[in-house]
């Protein structure tokens, strides 16, 4: 080797040839510097540009007036190379929708650092709420306290039923979700900010547009199943039916995901008299979490419906201050409402004088707010335990019922691994009923409407055996189908349905309740003897699990006493009768036997 | 004749020199990325001379270590003890200066490779005491820049003074040099510079201290990591003063084969 290199020298040496070489690579750097000589045209740099991505993205338009690309650019938010004048090194690292929370925890977090904080620990993230109450329902956790959420059963291999279910068929609705898994036709959900935030979408040089102001319709992306708060809102009650009267010989009523068919039913009177969309109740601490990790959407919930109507005042703080700053529609005011719970201010709602103004979010428009009336009907002693909910609300939807199918050797799309695993759901009902919610006593304590959540009857396919199980429930919520008129006095104080015996004949015999229901559960095969619709017997034995740790039917004593006030509702059943102005002193009237019963 | 190959040395220490001089105007320590990258795809010339400042400090260091195996194969040792060991500081600060040229970049990987480095010293005793002077609180290339524009320039200025006495450019080792760096920015490529908000990017580090960084990842004591760095330099001032080269030589060349295995696999 060593004689090898000699020789190599040797001749290097004799015919200057490490001379020439020098010579060769003086000309070589020449010819560099001219392959490098700046380009003009395409490629060319732009040095008044906050980057260089305009160079190509020439005239792209800003997302929104408060991230302009003149002034941010593009690279802030997507990454990739700011500085790079050619495709492949500009894009390298680039992030197409920086907005899902796992990208939005570097860029977006550069300015809303606490606010990607809270969406992270949100329910609408952690969805920890579905799926413990699902494991709990489901016999597969004792706890309703338990914070496991979508990031650790991402992580195990092995998924129970109740996971399974989950991943199936639940976790599409995830704030985090991949916008890429939907397939056409569907509707997108997830993308992190996005997912609430843009308000169009975007092609070419044409930024998606996002905005503060969320129409309803990005809430309704996910807010559509389940308890279908945000279906009832709009006036929209999924049915079991399948789209008539027909229209050119097509079903009618098809829901936007083009599987499932409505009835329209009254909306609730804050869409219907005033437009409103969820935004202008829902504060951004009640949607995107106040940064601290909650178990059910009620923890995590703001506003209740007394911080609107029994508004309470305060001077406008730093935060109010900015809100009302960002929507830029709505007229400045040094007094604004505050919720009761977390103290969020809410800018829309402003005190002029003597009358309450209220704004809505997404224009601007100005109504005069109702405050609550001082009327019997929402100061007498015997209601106090009324949640809003239990009068206002008119109808809500109730599914009877659910049969749940899982065939062990099929297969599926797992919304969390995002690929074909196997197992297969499949869900079938047909016992849909609106009219008479239920009452129970909530998650608060107070009396609210209750329907399924959710009565399910297993079937599962396993090679050759077949297992069954039932889960049956009945949940507490506000419906979110609000009218001004509330419930007649009837349909609470005696009409079985809203009482949680369920459909049937009611009757008082011998100072008993007597109750016959309709529907036999035995006949219907069911699994269980008590009517599917049942809450409560007569004797108040609860039939059906809550999820809630004070949730529950009326007991024995309660359902008595609410029939028992019926007597007098048959003739009392006006608010304007004289009894209810001052119903402590009529009581006592009347027990003193100083006013007597005319029936 | 191998030695030969030693006089490389020099004139790609000079074009590195050179080179770096011009990055140094327009490099700001406290932009690392943005400067950097800014020299790469926005001022003229920017990327050649980054890529002459790479390959030819890459290539210093290949023929360094080369010339540090043909003198150890010698059987004979002309230099002086004092000239030996100046030798061998000149290594170690060859070795800095390019690891300090590397963490300028202000790129992920170079944050990395810092933050490895904070910790190697932050988690041995005695040595942790010299963690400010290579630690900022605030910028993280602020003292690597020091040292590689300053310090490390001077030191190894006047140890190799002590160690080649005079400094002596030939034209054709210098042509020869300029043609192989040449050759290098025309056909190869620089790593990729990892902007800090790549997610999941595969980061790296200089190739003469990926096994350092696989050792810890290996949750070895720094203690021990640090002494896996320090022993071929123990070794190298043994050399001299030992009788029994071989068994030098041979310890070497297993420390060697270890930190290669643990580098690549």
């Amino acid at each position: 080797m060593d004689d090898i290199l000699y020789l190599g020298f040797s001749v290097l040496k004799r015919y200057n040839i490490l001379r020439y070489i020098s010579y060769l690579s003086f000309f070589l750097l020449i010819f560099i510097t001219i392959l490098y000589y700046p380009k003009g045209g395409k490629g060319a740099i732009k040095k008044e540009s906050v980057d260089q991505c305009v160079v190509c993205h020439k005239d792209m338009s800003s997302m929104d007036d408060a991230h302009q690309v003149e002034i941010f650019g593009c690279a802030v938010c997507h990454g990739g190379n700011r500085w790079a004048t050619n495709k492949k090194d500009a894009h390298r690292f680039m992030v197409k929708n920086p907005a899902r929370l796992e990208h939005a925890s570097i860029f977006c977090s550069k300015c809303h650092k606490e606010i990607v904080k809270r969406v992270s620990k949100s329910l609408m993230n952690t969805q920890s709420g579905i799926l413990n109450v699902l494991k709990y329902q489901w016999k597969e956790s004792n706890s309703l306290n338990s914070t496991i959420g979508i990031k650790d059963i991402r992580k195990s291999k092995q998924s129970s039923l109740a996971e399974d279910h989950f991943r199936k068929m639940c976790a599409a609705c995830h704030i985090d979700q991949d916008e890429k898994v939907f397939d056409k036709g569907m509707v997108k959900r997830g993308g992190g900010c996005s997912d609430c935030h843009r308000v169009s979408k975007g092609s070419g040089n044409k930024h998606a547009k996002f905005s503060t102001k969320i129409p309803t319709k990005n809430c309704l992306k996910c807010h559509n199943r389940s308890n279908r708060i945000g279906l009832s809102y709009i006036g929209v009650f999924e049915s079991e039916g399948y789209g008539t009267p027909y229209k050119n010989g097509n079903f009618t009523h098809k829901m936007s995901d083009g599987r499932r068919f409505y009835y329209k039913l009254p909306a609730d009177i804050h869409h219907t008299k005033a437009g409103l969309d969820c935004i202008d109740c829902h504060t951004e601490k009640g949607v995107m979490g106040d940064g601290r990790v909650h178990k059910h959407m009620e923890d995590a919930e703001d506003i209740k419906c007394k911080d609107c109507h029994k508004a309470k005042f305060k001077k406008i703080d730093t935060l109010g201050k900015k809100l009302l700053y960002l929507n830029g529609n709505i007229t400045e005011s040094n007094i604004i409402a505050y919720t009761r719970k977390f103290s969020t201010p809410l800018y829309n709602i402003q005190k002029d004088n003597n009358t309450t103004l209220f704004y809505r979010k997404i224009d601007g428009k100005k109504f005069n707010l109702k405050q609550m009336k001082d009327k019997p009907y929402h100061s007498l002693l015997i209601h106090k335990r009324l949640d809003c909910s239990a009068c206002h609300s008119q109808w809500m939807p109730s599914c009877y019922g659910c049969h749940e199918v899982y065939i062990k050797k099929g297969k599926q799309f797992d919304w969390v691994s995002k690929r074909v695993t196997k197992g297969q759901w499949q869900e079938f009902r047909s016992f849909l009923r609106w009219e008479h919610p239920s009452l129970g006593i909530g998650y608060n304590g107070k009396i609210m409407p209750f329907a399924p959540g959710c009565q399910v009857v297993g079937t599962i396919f396993k090679d050759k055996m077949v297992e069954k199980f039932h889960s049956m429930a009945m949940a507490g919520w506000d419906p979110h189908t609000t009218q001004l008129k509330s419930r007649s006095c009837e349909d609470c104080h005696f009409n079985p349905a809203s009482l949680g015996l369920g459909r049937g004949h009611l009757d008082i015999k011998n100072g008993k309740i007597v109750f016959e229901p309709i529907y036999d559960s035995n006949a219907s095969g069911m699994p269980f003897s008590y009517p599917i619709d049942a809450f409560v017997s007569e004797e108040g034995k609860q039939f059906q699990s809550t999820s809630r740790k004070r949730a529950r039917s009326f007991n024995k004593s309660e359902l008595y006493k609410i029939v028992e006030a019926y007597k007098c509702i048959i003739c009392h059943n006006s608010y304007d009768d004289k009894i209810y102005k001052d119903f402590n002193n009529s009581k006592k009237l009347f027990y003193s036997g100083k006013t007597k019963c005319l029936k | 004749m191998f030695k030969a190959l030693s006089f490389m040395l020099l004139p790609l220490l000079f074009i590195s020199l050179i080179s770096g001089l011009v990055l140094v105007f327009v490099y700001h320590p406290s932009m690392a990325y943005d400067t950097v990258q800014k020299i790469t795809f926005l001022y003229p010339y920017g990327e050649i001379y980054r890529k002459v400042h790479y390959f030819s400090s890459e290539l210093f260091l290949i023929f360094l270590l080369f010339h540090v195996t043909v003198e150890l194969s010698q059987k004979r040792i002309t230099i002086t003890r004092s000239s030996w060991n100046y030798s061998i500081v000149a290594f170690l600060a060859v070795i800095f200066f390019l690891f300090s040229g590397f963490v300028l970049k202000g790129d992920q990987s170079a944050n990395a490779a810092a933050n490895v480095t904070f910790t190697l010293i932050k988690d041995t005793p005695f040595i942790d005491t010299l963690l400010p002077l290579v630690k900022d609180t605030n910028i993280i290339t602020y003292k690597f820049f020091i040292w590689h524009i300053l310090f490390l320039p001077l030191i190894l200025y006047f140890i190799l003074l002590k160690h080649v006495r005079k400094f002596t450019i030939k034209t054709e080792y210098l042509g020869a040099s300029l043609f192989m760096v040449v050759l290098s920015v025309l056909f190869l490529k620089m790593p990729v510079d990892v902007p800090l908000s790549a997610k999941g990017a595969n980061l790296y580090s200089p190739w003469f201290f990926k096994g350092a960084e696989r050792l810890l990842s290996f949750s070895i004591p720094a203690i021990l990591v640090n002494f896996t760095l320090v022993f071929p330099i123990i070794l190298l001032f043994l050399f001299r003063v030992v009788k029994y080269k071989n068994i030098v030589r041979v310890l070497l060349l297993i420390w060697m084969i270890f930190y290669t295995w643990v580098s690549l696999f």
